[in-house]
């Protein structure tokens, strides 16, 4: 264990346990996340990775009071910024948590910022709200953020709206709008999922570097092996509501534990992947009105046992800090071949 | 070995109004033999979209020729033509949700073409069954509507609705886009299977790199509305000779942490250049790294470079013509 693992085990900055949420629909209860905990350190990123519809999304937009209630809701769980339950205390010292300490930038810059309002007076207003600005202080930093984030002629841009702007550059306007009261973490759902490779580059870049000059931490929810392996320092791997399988970048890259990780990766083509070698994972994941009562997985899961359809696997550690939601990692379990494409055998 | 289907300097310029125009494709040449698929990446804005909408008929042909299997095809289709050409070039989209009907059900979807192609209608009846097996859905399936179904299922009768044709032809509008990683493969597998047992020839139209490499023969690079580079697949991916195809490849993240960790800053300064009354030289010499004097005047021609024994054609004046 990396001595970085050791302070990330000894002082989470967000340490959110057990997060359930349900939302009601007209087909009954879904239940969206059922029992999710992570936590991210200081200067550190974690990656949530799944599929739509694994609850990634709604986890982070719970813990930042994003979603609408009702039909939502959370019916279990803390969240905790330092001290403070920020899923039941939005206001310290008379200031929200949210926008100040954690900030938060999306996947679609275009529909989450304001059409009718230029650039810097959105960006001014988080400074004015939070930080008690005049406007005309508030402006100016406004200018320096967008300078910070890499937009030319920042003072031109502050004057315009967002439908001047680019895809690419209004990410960079909402990373400035995020960043702008210097917040102890980020969480940045789908970030460059709506941008082309070469501006996801570019933006990765940036969050790299504001990370190494804030010390802010990172949590980074994607769908894209590729962004993680770039970006983590840990991973948790999301399936139906549930994290399967939780550890550092290089444990669930190279020696992953859960067959859905697995899968996940076998799905991708990679470099050296031939072309008999994609392995599609068959099926669909489970209806949440009614998740199954044993493992998520077991439909598609190609090592199940029969154990697998009615018990629910507790997480198991397969190393310090590392650990998987899979029977298969029971000290009791059958002597099994090794993980299909799974391990050591990812590296060539 | 013979070109199924050929663009001669095809390009489709859009006005818009004000004396401006949007050159969107710009003189783009490629020829696609018989069963190969040419993979086309490149990012937004390059008009490989375009490209592949204006080689079927989908739009007005603005300058260039196609030749499918030797004929020319009209400058613009006639209701006439696309009913000639429909059960010989097929689309698959990228929207599995906005390019099916929402008030038809699936079966009159797939089965629309051969009804007005004159079937009878046991006979389409049978056909829509036989090709939602043949795509992994269900007979029954028939009778529902799109919204019953997932974007993964949805691009299955997109596939059964363009291949039920019979076409020798297909382009493939960035068919899985818009799908989860788990499912795209089940749709590339789909895709592969049913290319070799129809003996297909397609156009794959993608920005995921690494999923353009895996599924195609030769690949080609656009940008701003020009092909910049063509080769095989692997020599695209792993040997890249233009600068634009360089950037492109390394922006790429990979699902490899150690590989990550070691790389270099990639990123290339400011973005896509608008296609509106574009200027001479190299259109990406704003952008490149390597750039020259001579780029920022002279446009430079797509033409084959010494690279091995495969074939390459590059559009940069880095390489000298191949004597």
């Amino acid at each position: 264990m990396s001595a970085a693992l050791e302070t990330a085990v000894a002082r989470p900055i967000l340490d959110v346990q057990d997060l359930h949420v349900e939302f009601d629909t007209y087909g009954g209860i879904v239940k969206a996340v059922r029992g999710a905990s992570f936590s991210v350190a200081k200067g550190k990123t974690l990656a949530i990775v799944g599929e739509s519809g694994c609850g990634k999304s709604v986890s982070v937009q719970s813990i930042m009071g994003l979603i609408p209630t009702p039909p939502g809701r959370i019916t279990r769980g803390s969240a905790l910024l330092g001290d403070v339950d920020i899923i039941r205390q939005k206001i310290v010292d008379g200031h929200d948590v949210r926008g100040s300490r954690i900030g938060m930038i999306f996947q679609d810059p275009m529909s989450s910022l304001n059409p009718t309002m230029k650039v810097g007076n959105q960006i001014a207003e988080t400074l004015v709200v939070h930080r008690g600005y005049s406007g005309k202080q508030a402006a100016a930093r406004a200018v320096e953020l967008l300078a910070s984030v890499n937009i030319p002629e920042p003072e031109r841009r502050a004057q315009q709206y967002p439908f001047a702007f680019s895809g690419g550059m209004l990410q960079r306007a909402m990373i400035a709008m995020a960043i702008a009261c210097e917040p102890e973490v980020l969480i940045a759902d789908e970030p460059t999922t709506a941008l082309d490779v070469t501006i996801q580059a570019q933006i990765l870049d940036l969050l790299k570097e504001l990370q190494r000059k804030h010390g802010m931490a990172i949590v980074l929810i994607t769908h894209d092996l590729g962004v993680v392996a770039r970006m983590a320092d840990e991973v948790a791997v999301m399936y139906a509501g549930e994290i399967v399988e939780h550890g550092t970048a290089d444990d669930v890259f190279y020696s992953a534990a859960h067959p859905y990780t697995i899968g996940l990766r076998s799905a991708m083509p990679s470099r050296d992947t031939s072309r008999a070698g994609l392995v599609p994972i068959e099926g669909a994941p489970p209806d949440l009105f009614a998740p199954p009562q044993g493992c998520a997985y077991f439909a598609r899961c190609p090592h199940a046992m029969l154990l697998c359809e009615n018990q629910h696997p507790p997480a198991f550690a397969v190393a310090p800090r590392h650990s998987a939601r899979c029977w298969l990692h029971h000290a009791d379990a059958p002597p099994r071949a090794p993980l299909q494409r799974g391990g050591k055998q990812w590296r060539r | 070995m013979a070109a199924l289907i050929e663009a001669q300097r095809l390009t489709k310029h859009f006005t818009i109004g004000r004396g401006q125009t949007v050159h969107a494709v710009d003189g783009v040449s490629l020829a696609i033999a018989e069963r190969e698929v040419v993979g086309l990446v490149g990012e937004s804005g390059s008009g490989k979209s375009t490209f592949g909408r204006t080689l079927v008929g989908l739009y007005e042909k603005t300058g260039g020729e196609v030749l499918f299997a030797g004929e020319r095809l009209p400058a613009k289709y006639a209701s006439a033509d696309f009913r000639r050409f429909a059960s010989q070039i097929q689309m698959i989209f990228q929207d599995p949700y906005s390019s099916l009907n929402p008030r038809m059900t699936v079966g009159e979807i797939i089965g629309e073409g051969l009804k007005i192609g004159g079937a009878d209608a046991t006979r389409v009846n049978e056909a829509v069954g036989d090709w939602l097996v043949r795509v992994g859905l269900e007979r029954g399936h028939a009778s529902r509507y799109p919204h019953e179904f997932s974007g993964g299922q949805r691009q299955r009768v997109g596939i059964a609705r363009a291949l039920i044709m019979q076409p020798k032809f297909v382009v493939c509008d960035e068919p899985i886009s818009a799908l989860d990683v788990s499912v795209q493969a089940q749709i590339v597998r789909l895709l592969g299977e049913l290319k070799s047992s129809l003996g297909l020839t397609m156009l794959f139209i993608a920005h995921d790199l690494s999923m353009v490499r895996y599924v195609s023969d030769r690949m080609a690079v656009m940008y701003l509305g020009s092909l910049v580079e063509i080769g095989t697949a692997d020599d695209v991916y792993f040997r890249p000779k233009h600068p634009y195809t360089e950037i492109l490849v390394a922006s790429n993240p990979q699902a490899d942490p150690r590989t990550e960790r070691t790389r270099k800053a990639v990123a290339i300064k400011g973005e896509i250049a608008s296609p509106i009354n574009v200027r001479a030289g190299c259109r990406f010499a704003s952008r490149c790294p390597k750039v020259m004097d001579v780029c920022r005047t002279v446009t430079p021609e797509l033409r084959p470079v010494v690279d091995g024994g495969a074939e390459r054609r590059v559009a940069c004046h880095l390489f000298p013509a191949a004597k």
